[in-house]
């Protein structure tokens, strides 16, 4: 299969383009990391409909506080880890105003309206216990499913480095998860 | 069932429910938009307000892009204007700035990003009128029809050369104007302009390039002092710089100093003929000294992919080394 090359702008010159008045280039930076944030925001709250509301709440945090991002370049990560406080913010929330279901994680049952089904929550927790990096990578490939080249181009690293940490981020993946099995 | 298995099978699961949550970019845009007219502050409108400021907010390595940006800026209205005023023998001089484009960043494949910026200006005599919008479509004209002398030729460090032209304008005054190529290969001043914005953008990246390459050396620097101003009349604030001319004479020069945050602007910026003339002004109470800073400028001969070496000068508080190294070069 032949790839085409196609020009990735970095996340930190999208940055730097919104913070220069270019509200637009933000879009883009949303439609480049919203699973991402999904992904991590599920896995802290188990729910789909309020990992939804939790990455749209990030975004909208972040936007306002994109002048105090220090790296432009770590813009994925750094909404990644508002998106991970706002879920947690959530889910004791939820905790205080509503009583615990008590449902097992590992009850395998058929999840209703947005709940995540255990086995995605299992893997969704499993890439959050990745150190940073890895856990980058490994969101932006296998949720957001850009390439290697894409993620290297939208984080600012070199392919090899972003090959690495994926390979590292599979490999412990793929054991913590045939560990449960 | 296999490791492989498991886990091809359990990413693909948790794949397709996280495809499954609908794209939120038009939710996001509209809260962004909702929380702006709530009143409630963004980034942009929460950005500082001067070019320095919005430097100190800024990480180190974004900070050197910004500082690259402002230094190229700082050179190449300050350090052209003061060639061009050599170049037309002392008379005072005006510039209009036409355009300041920042660049699209070159990524290098270790992921490190380039700035730079275009500026595309025009200076002519100040005679006490200025450039107005009518003497401006009178030159225009007078391009068109190709009625105007060049004046002479003046080489400079950079490599580059100003051509001076003198104009007849309707009313009798001539003027000079100083343009970076020869008006005859031009047809008009919105022709010249598009042009010389083309062949900046080139140079510029030609010369980003070879300096990410590292294929440069240092070859002088020098100390600009620059006071910080308000213009009491206007509130205007604007900085000064102090610029020595080889022939002992000292020059100040006096620009906006909201100047360089504008993408694209029709500022006028004005250059006076004499540092004493500036010192009198504060003295005299029509300008506030607020302050002052020094900038550094550094000169490097840049040797381009083609082979060919160019004079570099910018304006700022890293050497390029330096820049290098907080790039993680």
């Amino acid at each position: 299969m032949v790839e085409t090359e196609r020009h990735v702008e970095t996340d930190g010159n999208l940055v730097r383009s919104v913070l220069s008045g270019r509200r637009e280039a933000y879009a883009e930076l949303v439609r480049r990391h919203e699973r991402a944030l999904v992904a991590t925001a599920g896995a802290v709250l188990g729910d789909l409909e309020a990992a939804q509301e939790a990455a749209q709440e990030a975004f909208v945090a972040a936007y306002q506080r994109l002048a105090s991002l220090r790296r432009a370049e770590a813009f994925g990560a750094w909404t990644a880890k508002i998106a991970r406080r706002t879920a947690v913010r959530m889910a004791r929330e939820r905790a205080r105003s509503r009583p615990l279901e008590g449902v097992p994680e590992a009850v395998d049952r058929a999840p209703t309206d947005g709940e995540l089904d255990a086995r995605v929550r299992r893997v969704l927790r499993a890439v959050e216990r990745l150190p940073v990096r890895q856990r980058q990578a490994a969101l932006l490939r296998y949720f957001g499913g850009h390439r290697v080249g894409e993620i290297a181009a939208m984080t600012g690293q070199p392919v090899g480095t972003v090959k690495s940490h994926l390979s590292r981020a599979t490999a412990r993946l793929r054991d913590w998860l045939a560990e449960g099995d | 069932m296999k490791t492989d298995e498991v886990f091809d099978e359990a990413m693909d699961r948790a794949r397709r429910a996280v495809e499954s949550v609908p794209s939120m970019v038009d939710e996001v845009l509209r809260g962004i938009g909702g929380a702006e007219a709530a009143g409630r502050r963004v980034s942009p409108e929460r950005m500082p307000r001067t070019l320095s400021e919005r430097i100190t907010h800024m990480h180190r390595a974004v900070k050197v892009a910004a500082a690259l940006v402002a230094a190229l800026a700082l050179v190449a209205t300050g350090w052209a204007a003061e060639k061009v005023y050599e170049a037309i023998q002392g008379r005072p001089v005006r510039t209009k700035l036409e355009a300041m484009v920042e660049e699209e960043p070159i990524v290098l494949s270790d992921g490190r990003t380039v700035v730079g910026v275009t500026t595309v200006g025009t200076m002519t005599t100040a005679d006490g009128t200025g450039a107005t919008g009518v003497e401006e479509q009178q030159i225009d004209a007078l391009i068109r029809r190709g009625e105007y002398r060049l004046m002479r030729e003046v080489a400079q460090a950079n490599g580059e050369t100003v051509h001076v032209y003198a104009f007849t304008l309707g009313d009798g005054r001539v003027v000079h104007r100083a343009f970076a190529t020869r008006l005859d290969e031009v047809t008009s001043m919105a022709d010249y302009r598009e042009k010389q914005a083309s062949r900046l953008r080139a140079r510029h990246r030609a010369i980003r390039e070879a300096v990410a390459k590292g294929d440069y050396r240092l070859l002088d620097v020098e100390p600009l002092l620059v006071h910080l101003c308000t213009d009491v009349a206007s509130g205007r604030e604007i900085e000064v710089q102090r610029i020595d001319l080889p022939d002992g004479r000292t020059i100040a020069l006096a620009r906006d100093a909201q100047e360089a945050l504008r993408s694209v602007s029709e500022t006028d910026v004005s250059y006076e003929t004499d540092w004493e003339a500036h010192l009198e002004a504060v003295r005299g109470g029509r300008r506030t000294l607020r302050g002052a800073r020094i900038v550094r400028r550094y000169t490097y001969e840049v040797t381009l992919a083609d082979g060919t070496s160019v004079r570099h000068s910018y304006g700022g508080d890293l050497s390029l080394d330096e820049m290098g190294k907080l790039q993680g070069r």
